[in-house]
């Protein structure tokens, strides 16, 4: 198992695509949340609820450049055929699966913490007023549960593009899927149903995550951890799809 | 752990000068079994006078040292690689590609696949890499199903489709990404590299690879974890001639060592002088397997070629039942159903003069037209409709 490790750490360190969408990932998710980060008032820094939405808007354009690496860790795979020559040297193919699953896990996930903590950390550099610090620091357990959130939710994402990538097999198809589940379906369900069902919303895997990030613990949105558990959820189903189609299926 | 032996001191080059190194030193193609574990052996014993005097040394010590780990290593009565395909079928909805094969592929000899296109021969070697799934049937390589493997780099050496890499990564990277797993490391690595003469654009994006660069790469990942059943699709793809000789060293080498040697080819006359076994499949059955002798002799006829001066002279002495006799230009006969020395014979004691006595074989590329000629999937239209 440690060589599958080392070897998807190889693959994923030695493409540029990697390094791009990594980049694209930091870059989105901090500078947003610097440019969106709230000042407090004068002396009183910005409740954790405040907060929050600068965090939000960053993650969610995050999520969508792991995502797409996820995809394309995948499915580049097999649109380079590498996907034939992987399993004639790996031909357990749960192995395989587990490998991969376990290098971008651990590399997405150490990212997107560190990615968190930054936006955060700056985002509170930015916006200091005169006097006291602009938000609430890390001993409010309610940021820290923000701010760890928000890096595991961008991990579970990209583990979630993983998987539809192995499922879908095809990158552009891939693509096109995240795009239609994360942004386009809630769109058009926030739109399609009558504001009393809107309930429904939260279940989606977009929303589900945000759960995590979502200080005000509105009505409408699930239990932070709730939440969160129900997004590992759904990419514990498409792995667990994924992982039968690679393992019954012809290369 | 893997079943690979410690870095040879001698460089492991490969070449047709035969003072340089043994290719496949410090590389053994008897797999011990997972019990024994004993690592391979150098096989030093029985080279075939291509050693230097600085690898024969080593060979000696190595023999001596290790003598009686070979012993018991044999003693542990390990599986010796071999590819095994029984009744194996394949079918993609209505298509049948591949019907019903059964062979074996034995070690100690270099195996030739031969078949027109869409034989189904690409399919075959899928299903024995476990990267198709039978529809029915069954491949063995070493006795099991390859997906089994505890080893598998160790086991098989697969070449498929060279270009099957991500364009964007280097050729270096892309083996190293190979090898980790199953622990081989950087040294393997660029000593692959430099064996088959990439050393010099290892760094390189292989998106920017020539095709016979391209399958360069793709030989050294077959080579990689010094497996002891090679198995290839078309190797010779792409190669300038240095490289199709260099090839042919290769497998004939590794041959050698006791691996298990299977490719594919259409390149009917580097073949025949590569190969000693055969397997020939047309629409997905087979059609024949037997060494490339037996082969032609079965498919085509031989004929012997007499040249004289006194040809029809000569004619008439040899004419009888049974034979035929073909004219072929003022002083040239081909004759079926004599033998060379019974025509010496004949012509000797008659004086007449023969200029030229031999016995003609069909090459393999006419077997194989003959033997296929009503499997050929893809037929193109002759020249007369251009």
């Amino acid at each position: 198992m440690t060589g599958v490790l080392r070897s998807e750490w190889t693959k994923l360190r030695s493409v540029r695509s990697t390094w791009w969408l990594l980049s694209a990932t930091v870059i989105l998710t901090v500078g947003i949340a610097v440019f969106l980060s709230p000042g407090g008032t004068a002396g009183k820094p910005a409740s954790p609820a405040t907060f929050a939405r600068s965090t939000e808007y960053g993650s969610v354009l995050g999520q969508l450049a792991l995502l797409s690496l996820g995809v394309m860790v995948f499915a580049g795979e097999y649109h380079s055929g590498m996907i034939r020559a992987s399993l004639s040297v790996v031909p357990r193919r749960l192995l395989l699966l587990r490998g991969k699953v376990g290098a971008f896990g651990a590399v997405v996930l150490a990212f997107s913490l560190a990615t968190s903590v930054a936006a955060f950390v700056f985002g509170g550099l930015v916006h200091q007023p005169h006097g006291g610090r602009a938000h609430a620091w890390f001993g409010d357990p309610q940021v820290t549960r923000i701010v760890i959130g928000a890096g595991l939710v961008l991990a579970v994402t990209g583990i979630f593009g993983l998987a539809l990538g192995a499922i879908i097999r095809n990158t552009a198809g891939g693509l096109s899927a995240i795009t239609a589940i994360f942004f386009v379906l809630p769109l058009l369900l926030r739109l399609a149903l009558p504001s009393s069902d809107q309930g429904f919303l939260r279940l989606l895997p977009s929303n589900a995550g945000g759960a995590l990030w979502n200080a005000s613990l509105s009505p409408t949105s699930l239990s932070p951890w709730t939440g969160f558990a129900l997004l590992c959820g759904y990419t514990a189903v498409l792995v667990a799809v994924a992982a039968w189609r690679l393992r019954h299926g012809d290369a | 752990m893997s079943v690979l032996a410690a870095e040879s001191p001698v460089n492991l080059t490969l070449g047709i000068d035969a003072r340089r190194a043994h290719p496949t030193e410090g590389w053994s193609c008897i797999v011990p079994s997972a019990t024994s574990g004993v690592l391979p052996t150098p096989q030093v014993a029985h080279r075939r006078g291509q050693v230097g005097p600085r690898g024969r040394f080593a060979a000696l010590t190595a023999a001596f040292t290790l003598h009686s780990f070979r012993k018991k290593a044999t003693r542990e009565g390990e599986q010796p690689d071999m590819i095994e395909v029984e009744n194996l079928s394949k079918r993609y909805g209505d298509k049948v590609a591949v019907d019903g094969l059964t062979f074996t592929v034995s070690p100690g000899v270099v195996t030739g696949f031969l078949g027109p296109n869409g034989a189904g021969k690409s399919t075959t070697l899928r299903m024995i890499a476990a990267l198709d799934v039978p529809t029915s049937g069954r491949v063995r390589v070493n006795g099991r199903d390859y997906r089994s493997s505890p080893a598998p780099m160790a086991e098989l050496g697969l070449l498929l489709e060279a270009k099957a890499v991500h364009p964007g990564r280097s050729a270096r990277d892309h083996l190293l990404a190979i090898g980790q797993t199953a622990g081989i490391g950087k040294a393997r690595v660029d000593q692959v590299i430099e064996l088959v003469g990439l050393g010099d654009v290892a760094r390189k994006r292989v998106g920017g690879f020539s095709l016979g660069m391209g399958q360069r790469v793709g030989i050294a990942v077959a080579l990689l974890g010094r497996p002891g059943t090679v198995v290839m699709d078309e190797p010779v793809n792409g190669l300038d001639p240095e490289g199709v000789r260099w090839i042919r060293a290769l497998l004939r080498a590794l041959a050698d060592e006791g691996c298990t040697v299977f490719y594919s080819s259409h390149l009917m006359s580097e073949m025949a002088q590569t190969a000693t076994n055969l397997i020939v499949i047309g629409r997905g059955r087979l059609i024949a397997d037997s060494t490339v002798e037996q082969f032609i002799a079965k498919t085509t006829a031989a004929s012997v070629v007499v040249r004289s001066p006194e040809a029809p002279r000569l004619r008439g002495l040899l004419g009888r039942p049974g034979v035929r006799i073909v004219s072929d230009g003022p002083d040239l006969l081909r004759v079926d159903g004599v033998t060379p020395e019974e025509i010496g014979t004949i012509a000797s004691l008659a004086g007449v003069p023969v200029f030229d006595l031999r016995v003609e074989r069909a090459s393999l590329e006419e077997a194989f037209m003959q033997a296929t000629q009503d499997s050929v999937e893809y037929k193109a239209a002759g020249s007369e409709s251009l």
